[in-house]
């Protein structure tokens, strides 16, 4: 589906990533890899270190810790936050709707749109289109898009696919109007019939997590997972992402009448460095142009990595330059998501550390 | 080089791969006949295979390949090119 927004800018991007660090050197015991195919994991997939949350930190600290940095710097006023958007898949609880516990904590404005959204790789996209929407209502000027999530809890610490690369965080995108007269081309796509591929069995309401659903078993490849565990059959998502993903980018630019050339940067998400790499083989796009550098340094922190991806390569670039940037999102559902725009002239746009 | 010098090449580098001295492959040898052959190791083999041979598959070709002799088609392919 194709989407189409005018007059609509994103003003500044925050990322904020947990201070906790976890080497990839320091737990390769959990996952049986030899010598010489954990120095290749390193190389090829990116397998490096990662950020997580300590015990007890849910993703409305990070995003409360994120949204009080802007208010003290100044960055952001809590009176113009017109709309609250919350991209996740680790909600603190199954209700409210963690949007409402941060616009609580930090004492918002009852005339306030605040809305969760669940959706993982594909999310950060998710966000902004619901900002740009948003957007056109008289009464909303700026939508603030969280995107937030701490899977890394959700991960077994013996299953080598997901494991060394789950990463945990949050970005704040703040979205305003603009009169600019600038088009952003978007598209988004849906395939549920994949719904198996990426998915967590237990812990939900069909089936609540229990002593079974957290038993580790073990598969044939030699991961221990439970059914409360992320469960990643990884095949089928790189079938599914090399498939859709290049064919989803060639129309979308065909729609915003550019070409590959055009665009500065292809910010895509960071499932892992082979991943990225291959997209960008498959689609005749040169590495400089879709840096894939977020997972050896951060992890895979699902619909942060877009944001987090643009603030750790361009940071303060972004405050004087602007680009023209395709971004991509492709994830459990099955769901994939892009835009083109132009992005630049940021208020703001910097990575900063959250220490529990 | 003919499809069995290819074949006994792959091998080198399955058993060095997936650390199995024990593997022996044949054209019609598939993903679930190696306990060790899952994606993650697929992505090291695909990479050990590219450096090996000097060349460079499309993504079409590592999500297709049902077995080990279309792994040699494609070698064969580019190499021939």
């Amino acid at each position: 589906m194709n989407l189409k927004f005018t007059d609509k800018k994103i003003t500044g991007i925050l990322t904020v990533f947990p201070e906790k660090e976890i080497k990839f050197d320091d737990e390769i015991d959990n996952y049986e890899f030899t010598r010489q195919q954990s120095m290749k994991l390193k190389l090829v997939m990116g397998f490096n270190k990662r950020r997580v949350v300590k015990e007890g930190t849910a993703i409305s600290d990070l995003c409360v810790f994120g949204l009080n940095h802007l208010f003290e710097k100044n960055l952001l006023k809590k009176e113009d936050i017109d709309a609250l958007i919350l991209v996740t898949q680790s909600p603190d609880h199954f209700m409210p709707s963690t949007s409402h516990i941060i616009h609580g904590k930090l004492g918002l404005k009852q005339d306030i749109y605040c809305s969760d959204i669940n959706q993982g790789c594909a999310g950060y996209s998710y966000g902004l289109n619901h900002a740009f929407m948003l957007l056109e209502q008289e009464e909303i000027n700026k939508v603030v898009v969280l995107n937030a999530d701490i899977l890394s809890i959700k991960v077994s610490n013996k299953d080598r696919s997901s494991g060394p690369l789950t990463g945990d965080g949050a970005t704040i995108t703040i979205v305003e109007k603009n009169q600019d007269g600038n088009t952003i081309y978007g598209s988004v796509k849906s395939d549920g019939s994949g719904a198996s591929a990426l998915i967590i069995p237990a812990g939900g309401f069909k089936q609540p997590s229990n002593e079974e659903t957290g038993k580790l078993v073990k598969d044939k490849a030699g991961n221990y997972k439970a059914l409360d565990h992320i469960d990643m059959k990884g095949d089928e998502v790189f079938n599914f992402v090399q498939r859709e993903v290049p064919p989803m980018i060639d129309n979308l630019l065909e729609k915003a009448g550019t070409t590959k050339e055009d665009i500065d940067y292809f910010m895509f998400h960071q499932p892992n460095k082979f991943m990225v790499k291959q997209l960008a083989n498959a689609m005749g796009v040169p590495n400089e142009k879709m840096p894939n550098n977020l997972v050896e340094n951060f992890g895979n922190s699902a619909s942060v990595t877009i944001p987090a991806l643009m603030s750790f390569n361009l940071g303060e670039k972004l405050k004087d330059e602007s680009y023209k940037i395709c971004l991509c999102g492709f994830g459990n559902g099955l769901s994939w998501s892009s835009l083109v725009l132009d992005i630049g002239h940021l208020d703001f746009c910097e990575t900063i550390d959250y220490n529990n | 080089m003919s499809r069995n010098e290819v074949l006994k090449e792959i091998n080198e580098i399955f058993i060095d791969t997936l650390d199995n001295q024990e593997i022996v492959l044949d054209e019609s040898t598939q993903a679930a006949d190696i306990d060790q052959w899952d994606s993650l190791m697929h992505v090291l083999l695909v990479d050990a295979m590219e450096k090996h041979f000097d060349i460079r598959f499309k993504s079409g070709e590592i999500q297709n390949w049902k077995n080990v002799g279309e792994i040699i088609d494609s070698i064969d392919q580019k190499s021939n090119n």
